[in-house]
């Protein structure tokens, strides 16, 4: 058990890491790069907390769809001679109060809260007692979700269909 | 027991904050996008501990919702 919190906390170091690396790259794919990075670690985190299922949903919808439509964005429209040069003190200072701010306060919540101490067994769930359970106690909120989605689907399509659209720049159509 | 829940915990609030900054302090649209989408895999990811600690179908599914 001491091997499986010594391989949580190298993921954990991995993951922030990676996203630090991320969030600061001035090069876009580099920093699209990095971040699957760390979601591959992710998955490997869901894989030791007991959820094989979701592990393999973040690589296959987070690292795999979600990161190559970045990528696609990037290539496509060419965001990437718009990359700003210089990281502007202006602008980097109050998110980095706010967030150092925000930091302390979650580490004071997390560790004065008598819920946290509670230990982590080592339980796995496999996909078709999740699946099971999705289904027959929460079709509700599925319902509801796969109507949010079909909601953005038509939308999406109506966008793309619209009037007004110039037939030669690609840079209207953002996310 | 693997690790104490307010680990996971940790780890979700600091990428959390690391998403939230990029999300602010960036200024290509792309960054913006990539700094939301690292707060929503740092909000989902304590949620899947739930089950470990205690025994609760919610968090799971609630994490696959997201």
């Amino acid at each position: 058990m001491i091997l499986y919190a010594l391989i949580f906390y190298v993921l954990a170091a991995v993951i922030v890491l990676a996203t630090l690396v991320a969030v600061t790259r001035r090069n876009l794919v580099h920093a699209v790069v990095y971040l699957i990075i760390s979601f591959f670690g992710t998955a490997m985190v869901y894989y030791l907390l007991g959820a094989p299922f979701l592990g393999i949903l973040e690589v296959i919808i987070y690292a795999g769809a979600i990161m190559v439509l970045f990528l696609f964005i990037i290539m496509m429209l060419r965001v990437e001679r718009k990359a700003e040069h210089r990281f502007s003190l202006g602008q980097w200072l109050p998110a980095a109060i706010l967030g150092l701010v925000f930091l302390v306060l979650v580490g004071l919540l997390v560790f004065t809260d008598p819920g946290a101490g509670a230990a982590l067994t080592a339980a796995t769930v496999s996909p078709r007692v999740f699946g099971r359970v999705l289904f027959q106690r929460y079709w509700l909120a599925v319902e509801i979700v796969s109507f949010l989605l079909l909601i953005v689907l038509i939308g999406a399509l109506f966008l793309g269909k619209a009037p007004g659209r110039r037939p030669t720049g690609g840079r209207e159509g953002g996310s | 027991m693997i690790v104490p829940y307010g680990h996971v915990l940790l780890l979700a609030g600091i990428l959390f904050v690391l998403g939230l900054v990029c999300a602010v302090a960036r200024r290509n649209l792309v960054m913006v996008l990539l700094g939301v989408e690292i707060m929503l895999n740092a909000a989902e990811s304590p949620l899947s501990g739930r089950l470990s600690a205690g025994n609760s179908w919610k968090g799971r599914c609630l994490s696959f919702s997201s």
